[in-house]
């Protein structure tokens, strides 16, 4: 078996910090969840929406990798 | 009661039985009943792996999450994603080099036999029991606002279809009433997404405008949707109950044993993108559209209201209920049939992994020291499924109108702060020892369970104390400190010489 890429846990380390944005964020600063961004969605919209979508691409990409 | 969702019911329980037939002529061996005997590829097991997370707490649960507590529901739906991505980078491979049934094969390469496996065995059951009463009571609701009929028979019910797919059939009907309801589920989310938005001449502001005014009218909050507050958490409310689902997730045994149903790490890794993919689709489609219709069209309404003044058939209900505005009598009694086909996807996969423990764990490896013969320890299996079945049934009762969701953070709790820990070190630390897995996964098991019983779940909600003893809802992120402290502590205090200095597992190698 191949040790974790750096690639991987890099990846793995982002997606963290985005959900760890989201809990402290719904604990500590609510407001700038709500804060309006695009498209009529606000700050929290688009990271629910982030960590929905990028994990995906990433999964998909990391499949090319040999086992 | 609704003639047409009573077909609809019927046509998926026949299905579901058809399945079941078909497997059992193909469960011959240990290897067949556990694992299917490794013949499932890899879509067909991504499809199953979807198909076994997204549970009541997903189509009934997070909609009702966001109907009563708004944007706050967004840390249930984000936190299984962040669980498969870490599932894919950290653990496919070596789950599916390393272990042989259950997650325990992989515990007991390093680590003393029987003393670890009776207590994974422990920790499986604890958290597949409670995982399993939050599927009976979410069905439970169902067929009773269906059908009209008691909830207590409908619990029976469910337990009597689970004990029989999962007595009769195995890992092999498990997988594909998992595959059959999560193309149900996909099918009837996006029909579902469809419809709502048509209802709305595909105009989100409208919806969302009308959410809005619902939630302003009706509760005083306005924003609940679009801003956080409604789960009233704190920091380490919110990083526990955070922390104690993606963990909780990961160290789940029902979803642990999907990845040695496939032949080899390649295949468990496409298992894991293609469920991650599919669960990531429904949870948009439930965050960003069923959810706010539910608000839109269900909040206030003098038709979807008991005489009490809440949602007929409680909140857990209110994804049906929108399915029956947007699509009439026809696609309510199909969105009914597929949250139950749902639940009962689930309950098998679930039942499976807490038998598994019993009939392979603790019998086949520690009662009969690996000498069991294959048809002994299948029949134990059967056995330990019924008696599961009556143990289900008395927590259904014992939980009843409880938000599902709510409920499933507390079994992740268990496996977050028993299973996970013991996986992950395992896996990675060459340093843990026997007796420091086996104090801390006591803690974690412990700890979880007195703050369970000792906080607002228990104490006030079924013990009807007016105030609790430990004052948060959510115990995980509690639990898994403590449970990784002792861990570590106690194996750094009991290692043997030269440990510290060993390989992490690789390819069986101890």
């Amino acid at each position: 078996m191949a040790p974790i890429s750096l690639g991987a846990k890099l990846a793995l380390g982002f997606f963290l910090t985005l959900y760890f944005i989201l809990l402290l964020g719904i604990a500590l600063t609510p407001d700038a969840l709500r804060t309006p961004v695009a498209l009529g969605l606000t700050a929290g919209h688009w990271l629910v929406l982030a960590i929905h979508v990028l994990p995906v691409v990433a999964a998909w990409l990391y499949m090319g990798r040999e086992p | 009661m609704s003639w047409i969702a009573i077909g609809c019911f019927l046509a998926v329980i026949a299905i579901t039985l058809v399945i079941t037939a078909f497997a059992a002529r193909r469960t011959h061996t240990a290897a067949d009943f556990y694992v299917a005997g490794g013949r499932i590829t890899g879509v067909q097991n991504g499809l199953a792996i979807a198909g076994d997370f997204m549970s009541a707490a997903t189509l009934l649960g997070t909609t009702a999450m966001l109907y009563t507590s708004g944007f706050d529901a967004a840390i249930y739906v984000c936190a299984s994603l962040l669980a498969f991505t870490f599932f894919l980078f950290v653990m496919t491979d070596k789950l599916r080099a390393l272990g042989r049934f259950t997650f325990v094969d992989i515990l007991v390469i390093r680590l003393e036999e029987k003393p670890i496996r009776l207590l994974a065995a422990l920790t499986a059951l604890v958290s597949a029991l409670m995982y399993l009463m939050v599927q009976v009571v979410g069905a439970g609701a169902l067929i009773q606002i269906l059908f009209g009929i008691d909830y207590s028979l409908a619990v029976v019910l469910v337990s009597f279809l689970m004990v029989l797919y999962v007595s009769v059939g195995g890992m092999l009907a498990t997988t594909w009433v998992q595959i059959a309801k999560a193309i149900l589920l996909l099918g009837g989310i996006t029909m579902l997404a469809v419809l709502t938005l048509a209802h709305f001449n595909f105009d989100f502001e409208a919806m969302y405008a009308l959410a809005h005014a619902n939630n302003a009218r009706f509760d005083g909050k306005p924003d609940l949707l679009f801003a956080p507050g409604g789960l009233q958490l704190d920091t380490l409310a919110s990083l526990s109950l955070g922390l104690g689902l993606v963990f909780g997730l990961i160290g789940s045994p029902h979803l642990l044993m999907r990845f040695f149903t496939v032949p080899d790490a390649r295949a468990a890794r496409l298992s894991a993108t293609v469920a991650m993919s599919a669960v990531s689709f429904v949870n948009l489609i439930i965050f960003f559209v069923v959810g706010v219709a539910a608000v839109a069209l269900l909040k206030g309404n003098p038709a979807f209201m008991d005489a009490s003044g809440d949602i007929a058939g409680g909140t857990n209900m209110v994804a049906v209920h929108v399915a029956r505005v947007v699509g009439g009598e026809v696609f309510y009694g199909v969105m009914a049939a597929v949250a139950f086909a749902t639940i009962l996807a689930v309950v098998a996969g679930l039942t499976l992994a807490a038998v598994s423990a019993i009939s392979h764990d603790v019998y086949a490896s520690v009662l009969r020291k690996g000498q069991a013969k294959e048809g002994d320890e299948v029949r134990v299996s059967r056995i330990s499924t019924v008696v599961l079945g009556f143990l289900v049934v008395l927590l259904g009762l014992a939980f009843e109108g409880q938000n599902v969701s709510y409920l499933v953070s507390l079994a992740l709790a268990v496996a977050a702060s028993t299973n996970f820990p013991l996986l992950i070190l395992a896996m990675y630390w060459p340093g843990l020892t026997t007796a420091g897995a086996i104090c801390g996964g006591i803690t974690g098991l412990v700890t979880t369970i007195s703050l369970l019983v000792l906080g607002p779940a228990v104490w006030v909600s079924v013990l009807g104390n007016a105030a609790p003893v430990f004052p948060s809802g959510y115990p995980a992120l509690y639990a898994m400190v403590a449970s990784f402290g002792v861990m570590i502590g106690v194996s750094l205090l009991t290692r043997k010489p030269g440990s510290a200095t060993a390989a992490p597992l690789s390819d069986g190698a101890g």
